[in-house]
């Protein structure tokens, strides 16, 4: 069985645009679904809060060294595997959890703080917090004449 | 994180989740084989070791997780063949999967019978 999509709780109502672009990019699962979880029993999240969006994958049984997330020319590229064969001296008798080697990329939008870029991988999910600059408005000020 | 024989309630060192799981997920699961055993190799994304609870009672292994950053728990049981020793179970836990080991009763070991 592979997890659904899980539509959580308002706290993912602020979902943007960009986010949907960036849930996007898994594109339709062999379920129909859409999402991120792309991945085997994956439930994947976009989540935005504050300004920041937070990109949840899960990866579990994913080596730290086997996990690349960089920035670049303004494209958020995240580079993967996951190897379930099992030690010597063991054969598999069911398998459910498959592997996988694969590379998602996309396009950052203009406004996103690249250098604030934070990744962290803990107990087999990876969140990536993308976080946006602060708008910049500036106020012009009408003299009267 | 130790199994326990019977069924009792796990003491969880980390935070309680303010709320219960919303809904129970079946996590992925592979069963391997060796001459010393039987191995359940459990996908937990998100359950920090401390957190995992696996319970055996007579035939059946109860294996659970909450997550600590959604509200959404793993949870799957499983029956034991009556050859393993489920006094033994073994676990250990890596970047979200759970790994059991449960040894075979020395009974049920393949053993070779030497002819003279």
């Amino acid at each position: 069985m592979r997890v659904p999509w899980i539509d959580v709780d308002s706290t993912f109502a602020e979902m943007d645009a960009w986010s949907r672009q960036l849930e996007a990019l898994f594109g339709p699962r062999p379920d129909g679904r859409q999402g991120l979880a792309a991945f085997d029993a994956a439930p994947g999240l976009v989540e935005a809060r504050d300004g920041t969006t937070r990109w949840i994958a899960d990866l579990p049984g994913v080596r730290r060294e086997d996990l690349e997330v960089k920035v670049e020319n303004g494209t958020l590229v995240l580079d993967v595997k996951r190897d379930t064969s099992p030690q010597e001296g063991w054969t598999v008798r069911h398998a459910e959890r498959s592997p996988f080697e694969l590379r998602r990329t996309v396009r950052l939008p203009e406004d996103l703080d690249v250098e604030a870029i934070t990744a962290n991988f803990e107990h087999g999910v990876l969140t990536v917090s993308l976080p946006r600059r602060p708008r910049q408005t500036r106020t012009i000020e009408i003299r009267h004449s | 994180m130790e199994a326990t024989q019977t069924i009792t309630e796990t003491k969880n060192t980390n935070p309680v989740p303010a709320l219960p799981p919303v809904q129970w997920y079946r996590p992925a699961v592979d069963v391997l084989e060796s001459r010393e055993g039987v191995r359940l190799v459990v996908d937990l994304p998100g359950v920090p070791p401390d957190a995992i609870q696996v319970q055996s009672e007579n035939v059946t292994l109860t294996i659970q997780g909450v997550r600590q950053d959604r509200r959404l728990g793993w949870r799957r049981v499983f029956t034991l063949p009556p050859t393993v020793d489920s006094t033994r179970i073994e676990a250990r836990s890596e970047n979200g999967v759970l790994y059991l080991t449960l040894p075979l009763l020395e009974a049920a070991k393949p053993r070779r019978i030497e002819v003279r």
